[in-house]
């Protein structure tokens, strides 16, 4: 019998110290996790793919990016130029190489990937996720594209970086050869994101319609008015759906104009759609095109995990280092079209409802009909999605959404047990084992069961959800709120590490937990937890929240400063040199400072402040007493 | 193996650094030549605490080698120099030998004859052959010596010669863009080389970075006293980095960085294992960058590049 103990200190969420700090230490955290990642992933020198299951295009990409994701994301972790590698990443890395080795075993690795996942007639997708080696899987999940996205943007922004610093023939024209097959993936992938995101339209009065409506309205009665004021919010999305074309059959088209009454949802199902067209101009047309069987259904997990990964291909980085082609453009656009229609659909669901929005009531329910705080944390993310931007979220106050969410995060803190103890039986454990099982509807093997798929990572996409979330938030309370959920969801996630330093042990926090542990990590989610620290990396960088009452004060201070210090220049003989000058002239550099720093720190120009004023009044007052003296 | 090792400026410690790996690769056993090919002003002999050659020999160095047609005089070190750690090196057979092939007192710099390429050459394929590496230690700047130097390695008799240059320059901004100018420059040694009939990939290929009197900000806290001064000698060492890297003088061209010693600073000498451990007046680190450098000298992989 195993013991049941305390995971993790007794802790209460909310009794929180209202400063704004946030506890994790990425950098550290990611050298700590690079550091045992070199170590599991060197094989004598070379790159070792084993981890957990068979290799396959998720897997495998997730390993690369445990190393290609913070390079691309964080700071001070790049590892395209040899030299500007600073010594503690080197040290970290070292079971991988020298700085030298490293880019170059990279280099191989990704060359390797690239090739091992491309066919005869284009890149492939598969996935052996549950597949035995006797059946073998041939459907794409949309996962399988995005994270396919994430990693050849990351790939070709490594490969384009180091490519400045080689200069042998070979080894140049090796680099071109990877660009080149990093190009057409990444064409591939957005050509599968664009075949796999759906517009399902119900017809009123049917069974679909009631459970579309139960599911926005999150199984609370929903009379007329409600139906009404929903149709209006998702006014502006139906509009703009029927000037989607690539993929998508026609009849949408026709029945999102000719019925605007209809209800209906958009976004991404698992794979490829049943009905999705092919898409036939450049450079989609030359990456393969396989048929879907995918229900034409949008499903939570998909949708946001698209949505997110769709962020790296619009972001200013991917402009600025020139990531996508011309021909890639035309995708990418309508990509962003989809992007923005999602992301306003399930801001506007997320946060519809009067009093209590939809998102406040945990656990939220999927298009399967299944509740679990998992996709609670995935509407949220879609909120934050909406609200990074520009806050569209069909008239709701920005604030208001902000400080929803915080509540609904430490609900899911709770219910995912992140600070709290287990007791034998508690049935949330199941949030993290087996973990979030998902029905992929079209799919069925030989004996008619449906394929399903495990969503493990709840933790980690809480911690990056909330991370997230704080960057929004403007009033310092309800950043301490979200920065404190994700700090406990980090600690909860530190603590489940293997004893190799990666992931994943959950019976380290769970005492209950009598799963045999793999032998190997599982780079799905040692990648997932890389993503939160990241993400804090990402908080850490943005810039505080503004406090305009400090500014007040400290134009106040400065003001008087200044006026002290030019009453003193009135009366200073201009000798320069003197103690006195030098001491004014550096009054005026730190006031000149303080007025630089007066809406970003606010704080610390009110503190240069002081010590100017305390610095002048000892001459006032000395000229005082001098004046005093007999 | 022949390592031609230049520098743009002067004070870089290039004579230093030379003498020094020479003496690592000599402890380690290999047989070592020390040419010093700094005409106006040889120094070697100072540095190896040779006094017969403290600023060069009376007629049989290498200028008259050159100018006089006389043979070179080979000065071995364990015999010659002052210092205990070079007198040991004659003691111990696992040791192999330094030899100083030294400049010529008031030698001054002179221009190139048509015969002295081909009678470089004949020095150089001898040396090669008696000597497992010949560290040749030209002066500062662009200079005769350079150009000889350049012009003899495209010579067919050397064709199979494995040759490498290392081109020392200080960790300051200045000293990195001469650097830079050295060796990619318009009157750079790459450009040269090619006018005297060099294959541009081969000679490319052999020119690598000696970054010498670093601050190591990691090793030495004593000399940085206070944390502002910290704060800016890393960021701006960060951006001395992100220089270096541009100007292709990145890490794939480092071969060597020699921190910062005070020893070294006021004192032009051979550093050996007693100054470290017994006597304490030179670094652990500075002996561990001679070591490293003297290993990357023979490194297949290094030297291959990026």
């Amino acid at each position: 019998m195993r013991r049941v103990g305390p995971a993790l200190g007794e802790r209460t969420l909310w009794q929180v110290r209202g400063i704004a700090q946030v506890r994790t230490d990425p950098r550290r955290h990611i050298l700590e996790t690079w550091r045992a990642f070199a170590r599991v992933t060197t094989d004598g020198g070379g790159w070792n793919w084993a981890g957990r299951g068979r290799p396959d295009s998720i897997g495998d990409a997730e390993q690369l990016l445990c190393l290609l994701g913070p390079a691309a994301q964080v700071p001070g972790f790049a590892l395209d130029r040899p030299d500007a590698v600073d010594e503690d990443v080197l040290a970290a890395l070292k079971p991988l190489g020298t700085g030298l080795d490293l880019p170059l075993l990279l280099l191989g690795a990704l060359e390797e990937y690239l090739q091992r996942y491309t066919d005869e007639l284009g890149p492939t997708f598969r996935s052996g996720y549950e597949a035995g080696p006797e059946n073998e899987v041939e459907h794409e999940l949309t996962e399988s594209y995005w994270i396919s996205v994430t990693l050849c943007l990351a790939a070709k922004a490594f490969l384009l970086g180091f490519k400045e610093t080689v200069e042998r023939r070979v080894l140049r024209a090796r680099i071109d050869a990877a660009v080149t097959l990093a190009e057409i993936r990444l064409t591939a992938a957005m050509v599968g994101l664009l075949r796999s995101f759906v517009v399902e339209v119900v017809e009123p009065g049917s069974e679909a319609e009631d459970r579309l409506l139960g599911r926005i309205s999150q199984g609370r009665r929903v009379g007329r008015a409600l139906t009404e004021d929903l149709r209006d919010r998702l006014e502006p999305v139906r509009r703009k759906l029927p000037e989607l074309t690539f993929g998508l059959p026609d009849e949408y088209e026709q029945a999102l104009r000719d019925y605007p009454e209809r209800l209906f949802q958009c976004g991404w199902t698992w794979g490829t759609a049943r009905d999705a067209g092919v898409i036939d101009v450049p450079p989609a047309d030359a990456v393969p095109q396989r048929p879907g069987i995918a229900e034409p259904r949008p499903m939570l997990y998909f949708t946001v995990g698209a949505l997110q990964a769709l962020t790296g291909l619009f972001s200013a980085r991917t402009s600025r280092l020139g990531l996508l082609t011309y021909d890639q453009m035309a995708l990418r656009e309508a990509l962003n079209v989809r992007w923005g229609l999602a992301v306003q659909y399930w801001s506007t669901v997320a946060t519809f409802g009067a009093g209590r929005w939809a998102m406040e009531d945990v656990p939220w329910e999927d298009a399967d009909g299944v509740s679990s705080p998992y996709y609670s944390v995935l509407t949220v993310s879609a909120v934050s999605l909406a609200l990074a931007q520009g806050g569209e979220l069909a008239g709701r106050h920005p604030e208001d959404a902000v400080e929803r969410a915080a509540g609904v995060l430490e609900e899911l803190v709770r219910r995912g047990l992140l600070n709290r103890r287990a007791v034998p039986g508690d049935l949330n454990i199941e949030l993290h084992l087996p973990g979030l099982t998902i029905e992929l509807s079209g799919w069925e093997d030989d004996r008619g069961r449906v394929e399903t798929l495990i969503a493990v990572d709840y933790a980690a996409v809480l911690a990056v959800t909330a991370f997230g979330m704080a960057r929004h938030a403007t009033r310092r309370p309800v950043r301490t709120r979200l920065t404190e959920a994700a700090d406990v969801a980090v600690e909860h996630l530190l603590a489940r590490r293997r004893n190799d330093g990666l992931w994943d042990d959950l019976a380290k926090v769970f005492a209950t937990v009598d799963e045999p542990l793999p032998d190997r990590p599982y780079w799905d989610f040692t990648n997932s937890v890389l993503q939160a620290f990241a993400a804090a990396a990402a908080l850490i960088q943005a810039p505080p929240p503004t406090e305009p009452a400090l500014s007040d004060q400290a134009a106040a201070k400065i003001a008087e400063a200044r006026h002290v210090l030019d009453r003193e220049r009135l009366t200073t003989p201009d000798l320069g040199g003197t103690q006195v000058q030098r001491l004014l002239r550096e009054v005026d550099q730190r006031l000149n400072r303080a007025e630089a720093l007066l809406t970003e720190r606010p704080a610390t120009a009110a503190a240069l402040a002081d010590r100017a004023l305390l610095d002048l009044d000892e001459l006032v007052l000395a000229v005082q007493l001098a004046t005093r003296s007999r | 193996m022949l390592v031609f090792a230049a520098s743009d400026k002067g004070g870089t410690g290039r004579s230093v650094t030379s003498c020094n790996v020479a003496y690592r690769l000599a402890l380690r056993g290999e047989a070592v030549a020390y040419l010093d090919f700094d005409f106006g002003s040889p120094t070697a002999g100072a540095v190896l605490d040779i006094p017969k050659a403290e600023r060069g020999v009376d007629g049989s160095g290498l200028h008259s080698y050159f100018t006089r047609h006389t043979d070179a005089v080979e000065l071995d070190a364990a015999l010659h120099s002052d210092s205990d750690a070079l007198r040991d090196l004659g003691r111990y057979p696992s040791h192999g030998r330094l030899t100083l092939l030294p400049g010529d007192r008031d030698g001054g710099e002179f221009p190139i004859s048509a015969d002295m390429p081909a009678r470089c050459a004949q020095l150089f394929l001898k040396l090669d052959r008696e000597f497992d590496v010949c560290v040749v230690d030209l002066s500062a700047g662009r200079s005769y010596a350079t150009d000889l130097v350049l012009e003899t390695t495209a010579r067919p008799e050397l064709a199979n010669a494995s040759w490498r240059w290392l081109v020392f320059h200080r960790w300051s901004a200045q000293h990195i863009v001469a650097a830079h100018g050295l060796v990619f420059g318009d009157k750079g040694l790459l450009a040269t080389g090619l006018r005297r009939g060099h294959d541009r990939t081969r000679l490319d290929a052999a020119m690598r970075f000696v970054r010498t009197a670093v601050v190591d900000l990691g090793v030495d806290r004593g000399a940085v006293e206070r944390a502002p001064q910290a704060a800016w000698l890393r960021s701006y060492d960060q951006r001395l980095r992100e220089s270096a890297d541009r100007l292709r003088m990145g890490r794939s061209r480092l071969a060597g960085v020699i921190p910062y010693d005070p020893i070294l600073q006021w004192s032009e000498r051979v550093i050996d294992d007693a100054d470290v451990s017994r006597l304490k007046i030179a670094n652990q680190a500075t002996v561990q960058a001679f070591e490293d450098l003297a290993t990357r000298l023979s490194d297949q992989r290094f030297w291959e590049g990026l």
